[in-house]
Parts: C-alpha cells; structure tokens; sequence
C-alpha cells in the first residue's frame, strides 16, 4: 500500500474526457494541472474542484475530500469552454460522519484525530461544535508530507543531500545501493506517481469503510 | 447476487481478455513454498486464496524489426500488463466482494520483488521457465505479466502439462550442437550469462548469471542512474563531473526512469534467437 498509488488513473480518464469534448463537441478543454510549479502548491486546486463539483467535502483527516459514498478518492480535472450545466456543492458535509460525531461527544476525539494526534507526535488536530460540525481543523503538512511519503521525489532528494555530502567513496556508494535509494528510485520511475506511505487517518475513518471490508 | 465460480472465471476471462490479455491463469496462492518467507501471497494479502495472472503486451513485431536499438531499448510495453493488473484487482473488488491486491512491480527489500510474478505465472499455467530465463508462453513465447492476490476462490488452472521451453527445434539443435539458440547467443562460457542441459528432450539444468544479466539488460534505468550516480561522485574535477551529468548515458537513464517510467531491457538477444512464439515476431 505504500507504494501502489493509483492516482494516475483518473488522469488518464480526465485525458480521454478532454479529447472527448475537443472531438464531439468542438470546444477547447485542458486537463488541469495537478502537480506544482512552485512551492507544494499545484497551479489549480483538485480539491477545492472536487468539493465545487459536488463530489464531496474537507475532512478533518488532513483535509482529503471525502465522498459521501466511498470516502477517499484520488481526483482530476479539465477545465472546458464547454457550457456545461454545473453541479453544485454537497449540501450535508460527509465529515464529520455520525459514528466520529457520537465518538467526539463521548470522547472528544474521533477515529483520525485519535490515530494522529498534533498533542501526540501526530498532524491532526481539531473540534465539532454543538451541531456536529467541524468548527476547527488543524493539519500539520510539513510533518505529514515527512511521513506519507518517505519514498518519492522527496526521499530522492534529501538522499541526495546525504550522498552528496558523504567524503567517504565506500560509505557514499552503499547509500546509493542502499535498498531506501533503489526504492525511491523505483518510486520515481515504477511507480510514477507520487507515492505515499501512511493511510491510517483513512484506514480509521468510517465514511466508505464498507467499500473497504470485502470478503 | 451471487454467482458460482465458475460463472466468476467467466467473467474475469471476459475482461482481462477485453482488456488485451493474451494469456491469463489462476494460481493456488498456497502453492509459493519455493517462495521465500515474507514473499509469498497470504504475507502480502491476509487470507490469500487465488493469484490471478495476466500476461501480455510483449514488443511488437515491428519492434523487434527495427534497425534502431535503441527503439527496442526504450519502448517498453510492460506498463500496460501492470495497468490490466490494476484493473483486474479493481474488476475482482467491484463484480464479486472479495479482496484483491495488484502486486506492485517495484522491488521490495533487497532488491526482491514483493512477489515472483513468474513463478505466479508459472503455477498459473500461463508458461514456463526457460533456458534462458523468462517465462516463455507455449504459443506467443515472451510475454510480460501481471498478478493480482485475491481471497476470490477462482477454480484454478493447473501448471503446464508440457513445458514450452526447449521447443522442438531446440531439442534438435541441441542434439546436433549440444547448444541451444539461446545459450549460443549468450555461452556463460564465453562471457554471457547462460548455460544449460537437455536430456531426453527435457531441461535438466539451468545456469544464468543473474548479476551479469542484469548488468547488460538494466544498462539505463535505475542501475544505470545509481551507477552514474556514483560515477559523477568520484569525480574530482567540477567538468569531469558536469560532463558525466550530461552525457548521453545519464540523460537516458533519466529518461528511462522518468518518462518510460518502467523496467527497461538493453539486451533482448536471447529472447530474439527463441523460436518459441517467434511467428508473433515476424510480420510482412
């Protein structure tokens, strides 16, 4: 699970959607880009698309969009001169769920905040009000992007800083044959995707759990 | 709904089919004893019961014709058995309820995969081992495969009755000759990586230089990054170093890990000379 992503998959949907339109409908349309130019910040939000679109709503758990139905999805998007009808956004949000609800009153807490906890070492904080509704949300990115993924460009680089810096010739070539470089490497190129290696505010959480308990 | 399964098998074989298979087969998940501890289907998927294969996507025929090496080099073909193999354990998830896990293609510890995907091929009866190495079809000879962990009872498909490696005309060589095809394009005796026996028209014995192989077939890729890694390093001199980052070798190696984004061959001799499937190789 660490490192079998599968994101790359609905961008290759999103591609067969824009040729779609450009073809049958002779209206000009871009697969959005998703990776970042700068910074960690991607020129065009997946997320803040996907919860516009109705596909779901921020979650406490990092703030991954979840889908009322299956939970956590990768997404992608085009954008299209196409006049679309729009569809709007979700009018219940699908987090807090009501088992994390009926926990956070007993025990202040619910299933992702209690698995990563910001108080603990963890990268998530945050509280309902009265209603059930999430009124503060806290994720430390810094801390979870050093622990979901520990394999990928990240890794490669900061073994690179390492390698680079080792003056020592036997020391330096058992790092880059090391089984962590060779992974990273394989992340980079097998895998071709950004990799992660954590999932266990997803694993807890109980929207979608019965899409992921199978026989 | 509930389907027996056998009407199950009838469905995934409609699909891999659909989906560009050209052999596929189901293993007993507790038959991976030669697999190590660790390695095998229940250490990957609790409560293994199946291992679905696919095999297909092999280079084209006019692949194999191209004067251009480095065509064959680059163009890998691999990736779309492993996007069936996805799509397979998504199929399995989606029409029947049961658990199914794509083994990913990447190395594990040690530079192990996470499971043998050719002896999963193996025991699916989607091939066997040959002198020189793959997995050979009995029909289509070289083919990429992809497996897929699953709790799903699918009724199995035994290993090969006959295996396809030596074919006949091996046999025949080998009786004449005392080599094969394979084992004379590549003699471990004269620098290559293979070597073998055949008695009574049967494989007996296989020597392959793994490390040797590996160092010709894997020449870009992520050996060939960590080596010119490691090159670039020794270097003292700033424009020896620049040189090295620069040169044809490593902007390949980039490439090949970027943008092919998959376990490229440099060699492919062995697998050339193979009459096994060689029909699928020449075209018009």
């Amino acid at each position: 699970m660490e490192i079998t992503g599968y994101d790359f998959r609905e961008n290759v949907a999103v591609h067969v959607m824009c040729d779609y339109i450009e073809r049958e409908h002779g209206h000009r349309a871009l697969q959005a880009p998703s990776l970042p130019t700068a910074g960690h910040n991607p020129p065009m939000s997946m997320m803040l698309a996907a919860v516009l679109a109705g596909l779901g709503t921020r979650s406490l758990a990092a703030n991954i969009i979840l889908h009322p139905r299956y939970g956590l999805l990768y997404y992608a998007a085009l954008v299209t001169t196409l006049d679309l009808e729009p569809d709007h956004p979700l009018e219940e949000d699908v987090c807090p769920s009501k088992p994390c609800i009926q926990m956070y009153e007993k025990l202040g807490t619910t299933p992702c905040l209690a698995s990563c906890p910001k108080g603990e070492g963890g990268c998530l904080d945050g509280a309902l009000d009265e209603d059930g509704r999430i009124s503060y949300s806290y994720y430390d990115r810094e801390r979870c992007t050093s622990r979901s993924m520990n394999f990928g460009i990240g890794s490669i680089q900061k073994a690179l800083v390492q390698i680079t810096a080792e003056g020592d010739r036997e020391r330096r070539q058992s790092m880059i044959y090391s089984d962590f470089f060779t992974q990273s490497l394989s992340s980079l190129s097998y895998y071709k995707e950004s990799v992660a290696q954590c999932f266990e505010c997803m694993r807890v959480c109980p929207v979608g759990m019965h899409e992921r308990r199978l026989q | 709904m509930t389907v027996s399964a056998a009407a199950a098998r009838d469905r995934l074989a409609a699909m891999v089919e659909r989906g560009g298979a050209l052999a596929w087969g189901v293993a007993d998940a507790d038959a991976f004893d030669e697999a190590p501890e660790g390695f095998r289907p229940a250490d990957l998927l609790p409560g293994a019961r199946r291992v679905v294969v696919v095999g297909g996507s092999p280079p084209r025929a006019a692949d194999w014709a191209s004067p251009v090496h480095e065509h064959l080099e680059t163009m890998g073909t691999s990736d779309r058995i492993n996007s069936l193999g996805l799509k397979t354990a998504k199929f399995i998830e989606a029409e029947f309820g049961y658990y199914a896990l794509f083994v990913p293609p990447g190395v594990r510890r040690g530079n192990r995969p996470f499971l043998s995907v050719a002896l999963a091929a193996e025991l699916a009866g989607c091939g066997s081992r040959s002198l020189a190495g793959p997995v050979l079809h009995p029909e289509y000879g070289l083919l990429f495969y992809s497996a897929v962990i699953t709790t799903y009872p699918f009724p199995l498909t035994p290993p090969l009755a006959e295996p396809a490696c030596p074919a006949p005309a091996c046999v025949d060589m080998w009786e004449a000759e005392g080599e094969t095809p394979c084992t004379r394009v590549c003699p471990l005796g004269d620098g290559g990586c293979l070597d073998g026996r055949i008695e009574d028209g049967r494989l007996v014995e296989r020597r392959y230089d793994a490390a040797r192989c590996t160092s010709r077939v894997y020449t870009h890729w992520i050996p060939g990054f960590q080596k010119g890694l490691e090159l670039v390093l020794d270097q003292d001199d700033p424009e020896a170093r620049k040189m090295v980052l620069y040169s044809s070798h490593f902007t390949k190696t980039l490439w090949s890990m970027t943008y092919a984004a998959q376990s490229q061959g440099q060699c492919w001799e062995c697998m050339r000379v193979c009459p096994v499937g060689a029909e699928f190789r020449d075209k018009a």
